[in-house]
């Protein structure tokens, strides 16, 4: 599964970072950079992205608001970085320390992008029958 | 068949003439006796009338009775003397033939000798009433049946014996002693109708004494058929009877009887007896009596207790029987009533004193008269009338008796009789009945006399209200001028009420009453004071002057109206300061309007004051009293031309152009000269009857001066004269130096199209003087064209309200989508951006749409301005409808125009529109939403912003809520 992300930092060199890891470690594409909510999401329809790597502390459509405004069933999936456990905004979307270790990132995405697959071929399923 | 038809039928049986119905007819009458004694004669019926003597019946105050003996009962009988006398002087009137009357002494039957003798009798006011000129034939034969004994024969053995024949009147008379009482009704009534021998009524006077009422009650109706044979003493028994109506008939009968001998016993009923008619019945019979023998047979005795009998009467009785007592009275020899009135006897002279007041005649009353001074109270009354009475009493002309009120009481009689015949007598062509008719009067009470005249004067017709007035003034009778006074006030001005008016001068006090009615608090009485002040006063003006000081306006209506038609003097002097200084409108105008036949100066003095009045009525009453032929009413009309209202100052100027001359001509122009724009028209049309070649010469020469005014005056002639000016003499006045050449061609301009340069007169839309501009705003709007809008707009934001309402209110009388297009084109002029903003907004739907669609491109100032506009226009609520409109870009335009007003109430509409079918529609929705700044928008905008397919949508999306959800601002990768 070849993945095209959106990072979502307000700090070039932190959107750097990522970009090394996703492109670098990953293997996977970075399709556009967003300093804030707003243009991530605005970017992320634009380039198709499946997943929207987002720092916790981004402004404007911050990541609580993202979690709330991006279906994961519908569009891309939501990845907050965080920096303390608080910023986890009571479990819902995904979220990882950004001191975990990279595999573990790409486990944990992986992971959700499957199980929000089958989840939508259940529903397929059920609309179906 | 009646009584009286077996009467009649009886005699026509014995030869004898029937007597008419008329004789036999029953005619009431006041004397009781008489009437009672014709009962037997009249339908009375015994059985089914009672007699009553407690008869309510009356005619004029006369006590009712039975119906009357007619006078051929009278006449019937031989040797009656039949007299007639004057129920009030009690003068004989005429005297029939005369028959000596045998004497009757007892009751054998006699036959009278009954010469046949035609009597004609007058009817007159007698107690015994005589029917008019009904020819009273005396019978000549009398045919008596006398009974016949038919001797009676022993029957011969075994012969039938003979029957004796039936005699109704003697089985009459037989039955009158039968137990049963209505056998002797029977044989009474049979009586009654049939031929009765003399001594019949002996038998019948028996029944007299029958103890049934109604049994003597008939038995004296047989008796009444022929007074002369009735048993005299029987007949003064029954005027003992328990039952008054017997008792009175008994005394009719014995008056009846022409016997003298009953006389005392008359006499004696009269103090006897307690029923008043009963008394009335004898005092009948005893006139009846005195007035029926030879005087010569009369003792002087009986005749004084006659008298005695009389002054024991009741007051009332004697009124009640007045006219008895005056028949008896004149059936005494006049010498015996004047010796007696020297009596000693006081109730002898008193009666006689009565009896003499009655009679009426000179010698009586003159022996009365002198009794002036008597002890006894009742003879000094009638001795003072006797006094009264005895002064005309020698004049051949019959006057009525003047007695004053308090001894005889006759007040209705005085009234109704006395006084009205005075009055008449006082047009007598004798002088001396007039002296003795006005003497009469002087003797009533005034207050009398007035009780008569006053209904007399307001019934009257004019003339003879005149003639009462002056009978009143020569009377002195001051009691009868308030009515006079009522009478003349109503009349019409004319010979009658100047007539009445001169009598009511001449009555001493009228001016006393005059003063006392003018300080009245009835103010009708006030009124009236004024107004007969005027009539008696015509030339005196205290009363007016009072009046003009009155507190009630009515009152001072009234004096102004006394004043009469030419006011002066005094008089005119207090209209002129009521004119003045009136609280009252309606005075002050009666005031002026009461100079309008007045003289000149008057009139002028009158006018000046009304001219300065604040009403218009008085001020144009003002102008009606001035002529123009004098130089003080031009001046005063000249002023007058100044007046405020049209109609008084074209009055005024009618009237100076009426005055011929060059003067007149001089004074309007000058007035001209001086007068206000509004007055000038009214003079110039003044003007125009001096004709067009003067006055345009005159208007040219005006129009040609240096003077200013003198141009403005020249051209406002010429421009009347010309028809409203040539179109070079106005446009070229518009560039004159003088504001009020200017403004005169301005106003001539207004409403002429054809003489309309628009750049002209619009250039005057910045004239210097607001007059000037406002006159141009004035033409202008009258003008049809477009192109003197930009004009109008200019001016609509004068400085002077007058000008700015003025172009406004023509600007938006053209509400059109052109002149709103106009006035959004000015929008972005900035010193009429406010003005056209302004009249946009009052310019409703039409610039509603040019406002919406000039939003379109427009610059950010722009559309704020438009925005304010649409918004103070109160467009929103259409615009929003609009965002339902089925063209998108209807829709669009109205979320433009919405954003443009800052429609903060319209972002409910405008979230709905974020899911809009039509992209750009939702577009401009969120980025209208997001100009709006309204949070509640955000929510929806993020819906909207993860979801729309529409990237446009999602960037307008992005941008909204970055503005709702505030900074950072756009650091994108991007920027």
């Amino acid at each position: 599964m070849h993945l095209r992300f959106v990072l979502v930092d307000a700090r070039p060199t932190a959107r750097a970072a990522l970009r090394e890891v996703v492109e670098e470690q990953w293997g996977w594409t970075v399709a556009g950079e967003a300093v804030d909510g707003f243009e991530a999401i605005r970017v992320a329809r634009n380039e198709g992205a499946d997943v929207l790597l987002v720092d916790a502390a981004v402004e404007g459509l911050d990541l609580k608001a993202l979690f709330d405004l991006v279906d994961p069933e519908v569009g891309p999936l939501v990845v907050g970085l965080l920096d303390f456990p608080h910023q986890h905004v009571a479990a819902r979307g995904v979220a990882v320390m950004k001191g975990a270790p990279p595999d573990h990132v790409r486990n944990v995405i992986l992971g959700s992008l499957k199980k929000h697959a089958e989840s939508r071929q259940q529903l397929t399923d059920e609309g179906d029958r | 068949m009646t009584p009286r038809r077996e009467i009649g039928f009886l005699r026509s049986l014995l030869g004898q003439e029937e007597e008419s119905e008329e004789q036999n007819e029953s005619v009431p009458t006041r004397h009781p006796g008489a009437e009672l004694a014709d009962i037997a004669q009249s339908d009375y019926d015994d059985d089914d009338a009672e007699t009553s003597w407690t008869s309510d019946e009356s005619e004029q105050g006369v006590p009712s009775s039975p119906p009357a003996a007619t006078e051929t009962q009278a006449a019937d009988v031989p040797g009656v003397t039949v007299t007639e006398t004057d129920a009030g002087s009690g003068d004989i009137l005429e005297t029939a033939s005369e028959v000596p009357s045998p004497q009757i002494a007892d009751h054998d039957v006699e036959v009278p000798e009954a010469p046949s003798v035609i009597h004609t009798e007058r009817a007159a006011e007698s107690p015994f009433e005589v029917p008019d000129e009904v020819p009273v034939e005396v019978p000549v034969e009398v045919p008596v049946e006398v009974p016949v004994e038919v001797p009676v024969q022993a029957p011969a053995a075994g012969a039938t014996p003979a029957q004796p024949a039936f005699d109704p009147l003697q089985t009459a008379i037989g039955q009158l002693k039968s137990p049963d009482v209505e056998r002797r009704r029977d044989a009474l009534r049979s009586l009654s109708v049939l031929e009765m021998a003399p001594a019949a009524f002996t038998a019948v006077a028996g029944a007299l004494q029958d103890p049934e009422h109604d049994v003597r009650s008939l038995a004296l109706r047989v008796l009444e058929r022929d007074p002369t044979h009735a048993p005299l003493d029987a007949i003064s028994g029954a005027a003992l009877d328990a039952d008054p109506g017997i008792r009175a008939r008994a005394m009719a009968l014995l008056g009846r009887s022409g016997n003298v001998t009953v006389l005392p016993s008359l006499v004696d009923r009269i103090g006897g007896e307690e029923d008043e008619a009963v008394v009335g019945a004898a005092l009948g019979g005893v006139a009846r009596l005195l007035g029926s023998i030879d005087p010569s047979r009369l003792a002087q005795h009986t005749a004084e207790n006659v008298a005695r009998a009389v002054a024991g009467l009741a007051p009332s009785v004697r009124a009640r029987f007045r006219r008895e007592v005056g028949l008896i009275a004149s059936g005494l020899p006049e010498s015996w009533i004047a010796d007696a009135l020297n009596s000693s006897d006081p109730v002898l002279k008193r009666g006689m004193a009565i009896l003499a007041t009655e009679r009426g005649s000179g010698h009586a009353l003159n022996a009365l008269a002198a009794l002036s001074g008597d002890d006894d109270p009742e003879v000094r009354d009638l001795a003072n009338d006797a006094q009264s009475k005895a002064t005309f009493i020698d004049t051949p002309v019959d006057l009525p008796f003047v007695a004053p009120l308090e001894t005889n009481g006759f007040d209705d009689e005085l009234e109704q009789v006395t006084i009205p015949v005075l009055m008449t007598a006082l047009k007598d062509p004798q002088p001396a009945v007039r002296e003795r008719a006005e003497a009469a009067l002087r003797a009533i009470k005034p207050a009398r006399i007035a009780s008569w005249l006053v209904p007399q004067i307001a019934a009257s017709d004019p003339d003879d209200a005149a003639h009462l007035a002056e009978i009143a003034l020569r009377l002195n009778i001051a009691e009868a001028v308030p009515a006079l006074v009522d009478h003349v006030l109503e009349l019409d001005p004319g010979i009658a009420r100047e007539r009445l008016s001169a009598v009511l001068r001449g009555f001493t006090g009228i001016h006393e009453l005059i003063a006392a009615w003018q300080s009245d608090t009835d103010r009708e009485r006030r009124i009236a004071a004024i107004r007969l002040a005027g009539l008696v006063e015509p030339t005196g003006s205290a009363g007016i002057d009072a009046g003009l000081r009155d507190p009630s306006a009515t009152v001072r209506l009234a004096s102004i109206e006394a004043a009469g038609a030419d006011p002066s003097g005094a008089t005119g002097q207090a209209l002129i300061e009521t004119l003045a200084s009136d609280s009252s409108t309606g005075v002050r105008l009666a005031a002026a309007r009461a100079f309008l036949g007045a003289g000149r100066e008057d009139r002028l003095h009158a006018a000046e004051t009304a001219l300065r009045d604040s009403d218009r009525e008085v001020r144009r009453t003002g102008v009606e009293l001035l002529s123009g032929a004098s130089g003080g009413e031009t001046s005063l009309l000249v002023r007058a031309l100044q007046d405020p209202d049209r109609e008084i100052a074209g009055r005024a100027a009618t009237v100076l152009s009426q005055a011929p001359g060059p003067e007149a001509l001089a004074t309007l122009w000058n007035a001209l000269r001086a007068s206000s724009s509004e007055a000038r028209q009214t003079i110039i049309e003044a003007l125009l009857g001096f004709g067009p070649e003067i006055l345009g010469s005159l208007a040219t020469q005006a129009y040609e001066s240096t003077d200013s005014r003198e141009r403005a005056l020249g051209l406002a002639m010429l421009v009347r004269l010309n028809n409203g000016g040539s179109h070079s003499l106005l446009i070229d006045s518009l560039s004159d130096p003088s504001t009020e050449v200017r403004a005169e061609a301005l106003a001539a301009i207004v409403g002429r199209p054809e003489a309309m340069d628009i750049d002209a007169v619009g250039a005057r839309v910045r004239d210097p003087h607001a007059t000037v501009r406002a006159l141009a705003v004035s033409a202008l709007a009258s003008l049809d064209d477009d192109r003197a809008l930009p004009y109008l707009l200019d001016a609509s934001h004068d400085p002077v309200e007058e000008v700015r309402t003025s172009a406004r209110g023509a600007i938006l009388e053209r509400r059109s989508s052109s002149v709103a297009q106009m006035l959004i084109n000015a929008l972005g002029t900035p010193n009429l951006r406010r003005t056209s903003a302004e009249l946009l907004t009052q310019m409703g739907d039409v610039a509603t749409e040019a406002l919406v669609k000039a939003l379109e491109g427009a610059d950010i100032d722009l559309k704020r301005i438009v925005g304010e506009t649409l918004a103070s226009s109160g467009a929103a609520e259409g615009l929003i409808a609009e965002l339902s409109d089925r063209s998108a870009a209807r829709r669009e335009r109205a979320i433009d125009a919405l954003g443009a007003m800052r429609a903060g109430h319209a972002v409910d509409a405008l979230i709905g529109r974020l899911e809009d079918p039509d992209g750009t529609v939702r577009s401009k929705a969120a980025e209208v939403l997001g100009d709006l700044g309204d949070v509640r928008a955000v929510e929806p905008l993020k819906r909207i912003f993860v979801a729309d397919p529409d990237m446009d949508v999602v960037a307008a999306t992005e941008r909204s809520l970055r503005k709702l959800t505030g900074p950072p601002s756009g650091g994108s990768t991007e920027s």
